[in-house]
């Protein structure tokens, strides 16, 4: 990006360090988080502006279509800012797994509900408060159309159960 | 970087989306989208998992993948024959021409690279860190044209299937055959696949 290619490469050189890298106040602790910290340069700022630009806060119902790499990192990032219930869209059962771990609701795309019948069944009402859609432009119908590539299904369907008045985050990624 | 030339209808190949505005204008949606303004939050997360209130890695199951020199890559070449590279499915043939193909780009990508250096020191970085830049993208682009025979064999990649090559080939068309990786996040339904 901005002209520099190759950033998720085994090594970058960074113009302008002074300003663009983010220094760690402490090598011990930070070495001992390192896991979480390497997830700062890409992922979780992303799928977290996703979540604020959705208007998340403390209290909030919020869908995230897609449970890859973004959108788990979302959904957490989503947990962190207070949402009372964070519902995970997906098509693949290891993905739900995974976002079922450390505390997400989950919805079964491939299944023939509509996404808002299945909300319904989570949160008694077919609307959430606030959406983001991490999936990107590979998107999928839902159900029976599940196997052709369909862009504009997601944002569709957000729309579709986003309350009026609401707020989605649709952070970018290839 | 907006287009998609794979996109699977026209719209999506010039990036464009045919969404139902109207919907979203009869609620009175808000939408935000654009990349990321990482600096914007990188701070405040960090301190979030220095002092343990943010766990990001566990929920995105990240695993570590110790990065053992060509053990992973197989290595593809014009004169292996098809047992050679067991990991990939398609024809003979067909490995061949990624390997020209790749090469080509790579040598095209390079070549803009180094332009745009030049044009980034000529026209207002008159710094020291401009000219290493130009210096450095010099420097790789004589050593390529040195072993131009060794890599036209030596671009190795690895795929799974016939629709991750043409994956690969599409990463190597837009960001070089430098070492990359693509997305080694350990979620089951994505392998990584290094090119170098």
């Amino acid at each position: 990006m901005g002209g520099w290619v190759g950033g998720q490469a085994e090594y970058v050189m960074v113009p302008y360090a002074d300003f663009n890298l983010l220094r760690f106040p402490d090598k011990g602790r930070a070495m001992a988080k390192i896991k979480d910290l390497t997830l700062l340069s890409d992922i979780v700022p992303t799928g977290f502006h996703g979540a604020v630009t959705a208007g998340v806060g403390p209290g909030s119902i919020v869908y995230v279509a897609g449970a890859g790499p973004v959108g788990l990192a979302c959904a957490v990032g989503c947990q962190l800012l207070g949402a009372a219930v964070v519902i995970v869209g997906d098509m693949i059962p290891e993905r739900l797994a995974q976002a079922k771990s450390f505390g997400c609701e989950v919805i079964d795309l491939k299944k023939d509900a509509t996404l808002g019948q299945q909300i319904e069944q989570i949160v008694g009402i077919p609307e959430v408060e606030c959406a983001v859609d991490c999936v990107g432009f590979e998107a999928r119908g839902h159900g029976k159309d599940a196997v052709v590539e369909r862009p504009a299904t997601v944002l569709n369907s957000l729309m579709t159960v986003t309350q009026a008045g609401g707020r989605l985050g649709i952070p970018d990624f290839m | 970087v907006t287009d998609d030339p794979g996109g699977v209808d026209d719209a999506a190949k010039t990036g464009n989306l045919s969404i139902r505005i109207g919907l979203g204008w009869a609620k009175s949606h808000v939408f935000t989208t654009g990349q990321c303004p990482v600096m914007r939050y990188n701070r405040q997360l960090m301190h979030a998992i220095l002092y343990d209130k943010f766990h990001p890695a566990k929920a995105v199951n990240v695993t570590v993948i110790r990065w053992t020199k060509r053990l992973k890559v197989t290595r593809i070449s014009i004169k292996a024959r098809p047992r050679s590279s067991s990991s990939i499915r398609t024809g003979w043939w067909q490995r061949r021409s990624v390997s020209i193909r790749a090469t080509l780009l790579a040598f095209c990508t390079d070549g803009a690279r180094i332009l745009c250096s030049l044009r980034c020191f000529a026209r207002r970085h008159h710094n020291l860190l401009a000219l290493s830049f130009l210096v450095l993208e010099i420097a790789r682009f004589l050593v390529q044209l040195l072993c131009f025979g060794k890599r036209i064999r030596g671009v190795a990649v690895r795929a799974r299937g016939p629709g991750d090559l043409d994956r690969i080939l599409r990463l190597i068309e837009s960001h070089g055959a430098s070492y990359w990786a693509i997305d080694t996040i350990g979620l089951p339904t994505r392998q990584p696949a290094y090119c170098r």
